[in-house]
């Protein structure tokens, strides 16, 4: 942590926090050099609400089947495949994305070859196994007498789990969102293949988008002279990327534990 | 409102059954289609092992569209192509009767030409100016330049050109330079108009020609899917050519980073799950662990390869190297496999602790002999999932600054690498022919290990989970 | 206060003024008990009393529960177990203990058996002091020819709780402490492990935590009863259930409550 903070000093120094904060152009090898990040922000912030926009709702249902729906028997073979798809390494999605989704979306869509609708959407893809597992642990953690309270005064099943159930876990599904969304946002492989490497403002996802990750990959794959500015801008937008993820986590984390202190 | 609440609660039914059924058939799609792809990597292996190498060129058409055309880049000595006459700058027209304007439709013909392992190629191609007509020579004087043949080639001779020829026309194409008489000749033979008339000036007399410039000759190729994998796993590989890529730095890469990350994060993180389970005493500071550890294992992998090259590239001077790579994905990996480690503990009931000191033994001796040996199931599933994930990772490498073209085998651990993951991201962002073919073959590659790591996890995990009498 | 039915001479176990907690809650309260050598004394009491404290501090098992608290005194053989300096792993090579579930190691029988000697750094001949063990805990003929090749999970209960006497035993204690042994075990095993203690009181301390009378009137020398976590009541088995003194221990013994 400390790390990051010395690093990005010399950028800090150089560069007003205001034009970090609030440009909204980033071209940090052109002349004049432009370090505004909210286009990466935003970009950041897009592609990632469309993945969640695609992994909510596919998860959360996903894990309402799995808890509640699926045969008892079905579960160990169903839980472990699910755990098999989040562990697909996530240059595979990018590729898929790049080659297959790209092409097949512009047929409907007038989208540019890199955009960030193509990203989002198979990010959406990818977080879907991880949030239906979280859902999943967090549902099959509500006590059966809950369920059996509910039954016993005859609800049907699907009430039971809509009226009941899922209110009842509903702060340890906020904490699978936010957790999910830590994962989309440090993301890099799939937008790195297929968002592209130039950003536009404001964020389309019809057109190029350079999220955070994608800029710190752009950066640490050119060629630059030591000791320029661009590297510790680069640990700038790392330090950012760190601070947003770090607090996440820490925030569902707490929920998690408190959700679980009710239940025990 | 009642019908609003049914239509949400029906609703919920719908999205339930829908959900994961889609969620697998997007991701079986994903995988059927790129395994799709390795039938065309036993074609281009089988094109490349006969002595050919590809590549595309365009050129602009009569009506200003790009044409692309196939142009033979290499010809491998005393190859198969070689002997039937193939030469570099020949482009080909057609394979196996087809008609072929871009190395993947080349490809795509050999894969589906019929026949088994050994076959006879039927290969029609136009071979460069020199060798199709002649040394052509613009002479000027006269009102018009004139395109004299001044030393037609072997085959061009034998079809009636003489030296001296003018030419004049090509399928009443008026020809005014040697190149664009090639370009000419180029569409046409492309269109399949073979043979073509030919107008020249002879002696000042014209005459017309039937010419056919194109070669034909057999290939024989030899498709074999096992030896085109073998080639694409232990190659070295060119960074020209993708029927000549191969995984090989790669997969070295990938060995020595692993190798390396594992050697530091899992005793170190089963010591740290060890400490925090066993020894620590519950309280504030391990609740604050405890807290600290589950916050690192949620770090996006980008802030961790930012990290590990600022501390082990640049700061402890190791440079770009495996063993930066490999520290940098202990730090990643260490996290997770702490957190596994205490899980695997946790399974252990109290009761064999109390056994095991009720006759004398020391809290060091308990852990050392009875409980790890009892959780080892489940801490050896955890050491193979984090082993599955880090062959899988890219980000923190990728940022750490693992080279994107690396071809030679890395030697020692302070050289320069690549890891499979990183070398799929930079043969997917490749546009020529082929790359996604080799792409797709690294993908299958890349999963199949990674399935068969966590196809070991589950088994263990099923296998030799001891279920505890409680 | 406390009715003690006489002296106990060269008591190899005291408690002094002992008092224990688990965080605020108290368990034991002021607690002075002598055990007798080579005698079984159970220690008898309704569930919550503090026979389990009682019986856990004596090895300094408790030692382990996050929140424990102990004030006062623990002798062995005259030497005090909670003074700051001693060693509690030292106190259980000498003070073994039974536990109320068997658990015996996921390992073999004869590694069971031979663990204990194995950490405490026995420089004897294994093989047989194994055999010697199993032989005094009544397990031999059963399991003589399945040593290595049996796991010791794969035991009857019964057989299980004597593979742990076993364990105990090898070691050589001085004293034996047992928690409710039998209470996981069906009637035949009972009988069995009964019998073993009465067989073992000759060479070895016991003392046993029952929840049931009749097996302390069956296999006791001495009962000690306790109640809210003070002792009541300790005197030779035939006097204290047929004369109980104190009116509490006889509401307990006639099964007023409890």
């Amino acid at each position: 942590m400390a790390l990051y903070v010395a690093q990005s000093l010399p950028f800090f120094q150089a560069v007003p926090l205001r034009e970090f904060l609030g440009e909204t152009r980033w071209a940090p090898i052109h002349e004049p050099a432009r370090y505004g990040i909210l286009a990466l922000l935003g970009a950041t912030l897009v592609i990632t609400g469309l993945a969640l926009s695609v992994a909510v709702p596919l998860g959360l249902f996903s894990a309402v089947f799995l808890a509640a729906y699926a045969p008892p028997r079905l579960r160990p073979v169903l839980k472990p495949a699910l755990e098999l798809l989040a562990a697909v390494p996530t240059v595979v999605y990018g590729f898929f994305a790049l080659r297959f989704v790209t092409p097949f979306l512009q047929r409907f869509l007038p989208l540019g070859f890199w955009n960030g609708l193509s990203a989002g959407l198979v990010m959406g893809i990818m977080i879907t196994p991880y949030m239906a597992s979280l859902s999943d642990d967090v549902l099959y953690a509500v006590p059966r007498s809950l369920w059996e309270g509910a039954y016993a005064l005859g609800a049907r099943k699907r009430q039971v789990v809509g009226r009941v159930v899922l209110p009842a876990a509903f702060s340890g599904i906020g904490a699978a969102f936010v957790l999910s969304f830590t994962r989309a946002v440090g993301e890099t492989m799939i937008v790195a293949l297929a968002a592209g490497r130039t950003p536009t403002w404001p964020p389309d996802p019809l057109r190029p988008l350079l999220p955070m990750t994608g800029a710190m990959v752009n950066i640490a794959t050119g060629d630059h002279e030591a000791g320029a500015l661009i590297w510790a801008h680069l640990f700038a937008i790392g330090l950012l990327l760190f601070l947003l993820t770090f607090l996440l986590n820490l925030i569902s984390h707490g929920v998690i534990r408190r959700v679980q202190r009710r239940f025990a | 409102m009642r019908g609003l609440r049914d239509l949400w609660e029906g609703g919920l039914v719908l999205g339930a059954f829908l959900a994961l059924p889609l969620a697998l058939v997007a991701l079986a799609l994903m995988v059927v289609v790129t395994a799709l792809q390795v039938g065309q990597l036993t074609a281009m292996d089988a094109v490349a092992e006969a002595g050919l190498t590809l590549t595309l060129r365009t050129l602009e058409g009569p009506d200003g569209a790009p044409v692309p055309y196939v142009q033979v880049a290499q010809v491998a000595r005393d190859s198969p192509a070689a002997r039937a006459g193939l030469a570099r700058g020949d482009v080909l027209l057609a394979v196996a009767g087809r008609r072929v304007g871009r190395p993947l439709e080349a490809w795509r013909a050999v894969e589906a030409a019929p026949g088994g392992r050994e076959i006879h190629l039927p290969l029609v191609w136009l071979p460069p100016l020199e060798r199709a007509l002649g040394t052509l020579r613009v002479e000027r004087g006269g009102s018009e330049p004139a395109l004299v043949l001044v030393a037609p080639a072997p085959a061009a001779q034998a079809q009636g050109l003489r030296p001296g020829d003018v030419l004049r026309k090509a399928a009443g194409i008026p020809v005014t330079s040697p190149r664009q008489a090639w370009e000419t000749v180029l569409l046409l033979a492309r269109q399949g108009e073979a043979p073509l008339e030919l107008e020249v000036l002879r002696a000042g007399e014209t005459a017309h020609l039937a010419f056919d410039p194109c070669g034909r000759a057999e290939l024989l190729v030899v498709r074999d899917a096992w030896r085109a994998w073998v080639r694409f796993l232990t190659r070295v590989g060119d960074p020209r050519y993708p029927e000549q890529a191969g995984l090989l730095p790669a997969l070295v890469g990938s060995l020595g980073v692993v190798a390396v990350m594992a050697a530091v994060a899992f005793p170190l993180g089963l010591a740290a799950a060890v400490y925090l389970e066993e020894f620590a005493r519950p309280g504030r500071f391990r609740t604050l662990l405890d807290i600290l550890l589950a916050s690192l294992a949620g770090l996006p992998s980008a802030v961790v390869g930012l990290l590990g090259l600022e501390v082990f590239a640049r700061g402890l001077l190791l440079g770009r190297s495996i063993l930066a790579g490999g520290f940098t994905l202990a730090v990643l990996i260490l996290p997770i496999v702490a957190i596994a480690g205490r899980e695997a503990l946790r399974t252990v009931p109290r009761s064999l602790r109390e056994a095991a000191l009720s006759v004398g033994a020391t809290p060091g001796q308990t852990v050392f002999h009875q409980v790890l040996p009892a959780a080892l199931p489940g801490l050896l599933t955890g050491m193979v999932l984090a082993l599955s994930r880090a062959v899988g990772e890219a980000a923190p490498l990728l940022l750490l600054g693992a080279f994107l073209y690396v071809n030679y085998v890395p030697q020692s651990l302070r050289d320069s690498f690549t890891v499979v993951p990183i070398q799929i991201f930079d043969w997917a962002t490749r546009p020529q022919d082929g790359y996604a073919t080799v792409t797709a073959c690294a993908i299958v590659f890349l999963l199949g290990l990674t399935l068969a790591l966590n196809g070991l996890a589950i088994f263990l995990r099923a296998r030799f989970q001891r279920r505890w009498a409680e | 206060m406390t009715i003690y039915w006489g002296t106990v001479e060269n008591p190899v176990l005291s408690a002094r003024a002992f008092s224990a907690w688990y965080g605020k809650a108290q368990a034991l309260r002021d607690v002075h008990l002598d055990i007798p050598e080579r005698a079984v004394t159970a220690i008898i009491g309704p569930s919550g009393c503090g026979k389990t404290t009682l019986i856990r501090a004596m090895n300094r098992m408790n030692d382990t529960v996050p929140g424990f608290r102990a004030q006062g005194e623990i002798l062995f053989r005259g030497v005090n177990i909670y003074a700051p300096r001693v060693d509690p792993v030292a106190v259980r090579r000498r003070i073994g203990m039974v536990f109320q579930k068997p658990n015996p190691f996921p390992k073999s029988i004869f590694e069971n058996v031979a663990f204990g000697l194995r950490v405490n750094g026995f420089r004897g001949n294994i093989r047989e002091r194994v055999e010697w063990a199993l032989r005094r805990a009544a397990l031999w003929e059963e399991v003589e020819g399945d040593l290595h090749r049996k796991s010791g999970d794969e035991l009857s209960g019964g057989q299980q709780q004597r593979l742990c006497i076993a364990r105990a035993l090898a070691v050589d204690p001085e004293v034996l402490l047992m928690d409710e042994p039998c209470s996981a075990l069906d009637p035949v095993a009972t009988m069995k492990i009964e019998d073993l203690i009465r067989d073992l009181v000759s060479s070895v301390t016991i003392v046993i935590v029952t929840h049931n009378m009749q097996q302390a009137a069956r296999v006791s020398d001495h009962i000690a009863f306790l109640l809210l976590g003070e002792l009541v009541e300790f005197g030779p088995t035939r006097e204290v259930f047929t004369r109980p003194r104190d009116p509490r221990t006889e509401a307990y013994i006639t099964g007023r409550f409890g």
